[in-house]
């Protein structure tokens, strides 16, 4: 006996040469839900629906198979020409620069990540660096080398590592996230420093305010070429909130959720910028969804437990005591 | 200096310490190394003493360390030992450090041996391996310490600019101290009281002096220097949390360093280290977590060590301002202690089904500011009604929201502020009778009770 294992792409594309391209794209839908990081699956899914004229809804899919793939020209190709028929030329034009850059360098750095996934970051590091001396253009060791400073905490370096990159690879949302993600971690933990030192010295702080500008516009850089991507979104919203601009942090936060309703922590930040709001009502709604979908959330438990606590003391008294059963905290840090 | 001790210092010595990787052995090659070879360090300690270095590495990293120009100076004052670590292994990072300080005090206790134990990615200032050996021969079991965690880059450029390559780094504590200022770290910062951040692993808490420095009090402190009485098998986590549990069943031969002009290092971490870690807080949250982190994690000999109050400073003190920091440190860790007992309350009661009082003490503690008001932990009873009782009692309506006196004023009825059998303590409530008695709650005492005519 023989086991036969269809390959769902395979079986989809047979179905679309033999004309049911309906079938084609339930099966490809059901194969990105079974497994969400098929890229292949969602890259011929957003093909499909190309060619079968229903732009609005090819969008999202090719804009995750580039998120899966981020450092392969083809999703970037595809998604260009799929943003040239809808008669968006910027974001065609940048995809397809995209798409010419990385199709201009062969791809080394799969060694590199061999050895990042072992945790050989030094080893790594090394290859990166002389994989770099010989082409200074290639921007998959750039990509490959900043995981490794962010694995060595090393924030600033891994911005330097994705600038350029960025510069080079303009539809590339992973990198704008990226930077935008480490310039504003890096601002703010050079901040506290900074406050704190001021304090001891016993000064004023000097610190003034600081430019978040590029860190805004990198973050909308990257919802701008995949604005379905809930991180994206959920760590944009978390600046806007810092900044001090919630209403905008709000839409965010609830286009995340739109796109993650099953995602315990999404629903949990939303409720919370409710909350901050003062739409109890609604705040409510998000926290008890997340409490349903993750019933160990200790922060979902507690936050439903404040909504609830002047209307209904003893729903938030059992809340507020699922909270405390819930260990958040279980590290502690070593000099090494 | 008080407390039990050995009489006089160990027989030996054994500096330990573990390395790994190129990152690592450069910050060891540029920063504890040439810092423990200054003049009142290495050379002070080692002075008609016999003292092995045993430096934990990988075979592929001892060649670079051998190839240092420090490594020849500090062969000449100790005979350094490499021990591999290549068939060591840990699932994780920590697991592993753990196993190679086991090994450091492997044999140790058999032959009187005195254990120092150096990070390699620290500067300790001058004079501090010298005040070991005072606290040794003073016959302390162990010295315990800690420094403030400084950012890599501007520290080691501003190490750079100020010393040559391979030249030893001889910092007096109040300069080194100043330093750390200039680079201080943001989880020092997250762990200082005032701040809007909070760490989630709150192991040491800072309360400055501005102009001054800061008082440190830490859970987790670093054992510098251990000399065990007998072999010890495990013990829990890294060496500065369960070390000194496994080590002495009595733990007044432990040595705290109050004061960074005995003993000060800074320990040297990249930008990003632990930053996911830190979350914002404000007065009404930081004392439940800090309490709750304390509760899951922290060891009997950590409880005892918060309560050791250490000055880190870079100028003269003013001694009277030092002192009322000390008080108002003191007394936020009794808050903090007091609210990690009543977490623990709270635990056994859930653990036993009294799940009506588990509730309200919850609702406390988030809503009432209880933490805040958790009194001093230790010798104390607590009176807990069984569910029908405290469902029916008049808790439930005292968590509305205009009840918040009352709320508190009621719950000091079912406190007892001494430790008392179950029959002492009902008579000072006659109208209760006792279900379930004497359970421990760390050093205080619960009774579980209904009401006298049920």
């Amino acid at each position: 006996m023989i086991d036969v294992i269809e390959d769902p792409v395979q079986s989809a594309v047979e179905f679309f040469r033999r004309g049911d391209s309906g079938l084609a794209q339930a099966a490809l839908r059901d194969e990105c839900i079974k497994n969400p990081l098929n890229a292949l699956a969602w890259l011929t899914l957003g093909q499909m629906l190309v060619r079968d004229g229903k732009l609005d809804t090819a969008l999202s899919p090719l804009q995750r198979a580039v998120r899966l793939t981020p450092l392969e020209a083809t999703a970037y190709w595809e998604l260009g020409a799929a943003y040239r028929i809808a008669g968006d030329v910027p974001r065609a034009g940048e995809c397809e620069t995209t798409a010419k850059v990385l199709e201009a360098t062969e791809d080394r750095s799969a060694e590199m990540a061999e050895l990042i996934s072992r945790g050989e970051y030094e080893s790594a590091l090394d290859l990166g660096d002389r994989l770099l001396s010989a082409n200074s253009a290639d921007m998959r060791v750039r990509f490959q080398l900043s995981l490794i400073h962010q694995a060595f905490n090393d924030y600033d370096p891994v911005i330097d590592c994705l600038s350029p990159v960025a510069a080079a690879l303009p539809a590339c949302a992973v990198v704008h996230k990226g930077i935008a993600d480490f310039s504003w971690a890096s601002i703010r933990l050079k901040a506290m420093s900074a406050r704190f030192a001021a304090i001891l010295r016993s000064e004023a702080d000097r610190t003034g305010p600081v430019d978040t500008g590029a860190v805004e516009r990198y973050y909308r850089a990257a919802i701008r070429h995949d604005p379905d991507w809930r991180e994206a979104r959920t760590y944009f919203a978390n600046f806007l909130d810092e900044t001090g601009n919630r209403d905008e942090a709000l839409e965010h936060y609830r286009i995340a959720a739109h796109f993650a309703p099953d995602d315990a922590i999404v629903r949990l930040n939303l409720a919370l910028a409710l909350e901050k709001q003062n739409q109890t009502t609604a705040a409510r709604r998000e926290a008890d969804a997340a409490c349903h979908l993750n019933p160990a959330l200790g922060e979902a438990q507690e936050c439903l437990g404040r909504l609830t606590s002047a209307s209904d003391p003893i729903s938030a008294a059992h809340h507020f005591d699922l909270a405390l059963r819930r260990q958040r905290f279980h590290t502690t840090a070593a000099n090494l | 200096m008080s407390g039990r001790r050995h009489s006089g210092g160990p027989q030996s010595w054994r500096l330990v310490t573990a390395v790994w990787g190129r990152r690592f052995v450069e910050r060891f090659l540029t920063s504890t190394l040439p810092s423990i070879l200054a003049p009142r360090n290495l050379p002070a300690l080692a002075d008609g003493e016999e003292v092995e270095y045993r430096i934990f590495t990988r075979a592929a990293d001892i060649p670079h360390i051998e190839a240092s120009p420090l490594f020849s100076k500090l062969a000449a004052f100790v005979a350094v030992r490499f021990e591999t670590i290549d068939s060591v292994v840990a699932s994780a990072k920590y697991d592993r450090l753990a196993q190679i300080h086991r090994l450091g005090l492997e044999g140790t206790a058999e032959a009187d041996i005195g254990v120092v134990f150096l990070t390699p990615d620290a500067v300790w200032a001058n004079g501090t391996l010298a005040a070991v050996r005072t606290v040794a021969l003073a016959g302390y079991d162990a010295a315990v310490m800690d420094g403030p965690r400084v950012v890599r880059g501007p520290f080691a450029a501003e190490i750079s600019s100020r010393f040559g390559a391979n030249e030893i780094l001889s910092i007096a504590p109040r300069e080194l101290m100043e330093m750390s200022v200039r680079h201080i770290h943001s989880n020092e910062s997250a762990w200082h009281w005032g701040s809007d951040w909070l760490h989630d692993a709150p192991f040491q808490l800072h309360w400055p002096v501005p102009g001054e420095g800061m008082v440190t009090r830490g859970f987790c402190l670093f054992p510098i220097y251990v000399r065990l009485r007998r072999p010890i098998g495990d013990f829990v986590g890294a060496i500065d949390r369960g070390l000194l549990d496994a080590a002495f069943d009595d733990r007044s031969g432990i040595y705290y360093c109050g004061d960074s002009d005995i003993m000060a290092v800074v320990s040297i971490d990249d930008l990003g280290f632990s930053s996911a870690s830190i979350k914002r807080t404000d007065k009404h949250d930081r004392i439940l977590r800090i309490a709750k982190w304390a509760l899951a994690t922290a060891t009997e000999q950590n409880l005892d060590a918060v309560r050791h109050p250490a000055r880190r400073h870079f100028s003269e003190m003013s001694e009277k301002t030092w002192r009322r920091v000390e008080r108002l440190s003191a007394a936020h860790i009794e808050a903090v202690l007091g609210c990690r007992e009543i977490l623990l309350l709270h635990r056994v009661l859930s653990e036993r089904g009294l799940s009506a009082a588990a509730g309200i003490l919850a609702f406390g503690l988030h809503q009432r500011g209880l933490a805040r008001r958790a009194g001093t932990a230790g010798n104390r009873t607590f009176l807990v009604p069984i569910d029908p009782m405290a469902e029916r009692f008049s808790f439930v309506s005292l968590l509305a929201p205009d009840r918040v006196r009352a709320f508190h004023t009621e719950l000091r009825r079912w406190v007892l502020p001494e430790r008392c059998s179950a029959d002492a303590a009902i008579r000072t409530r006659p109208d209760l009778r006792i279900v379930d008695r004497d359970i421990p709650i760390g050093s205080s005492i619960l009774h579980v009770v209904d009401r006298a005519s049920a």
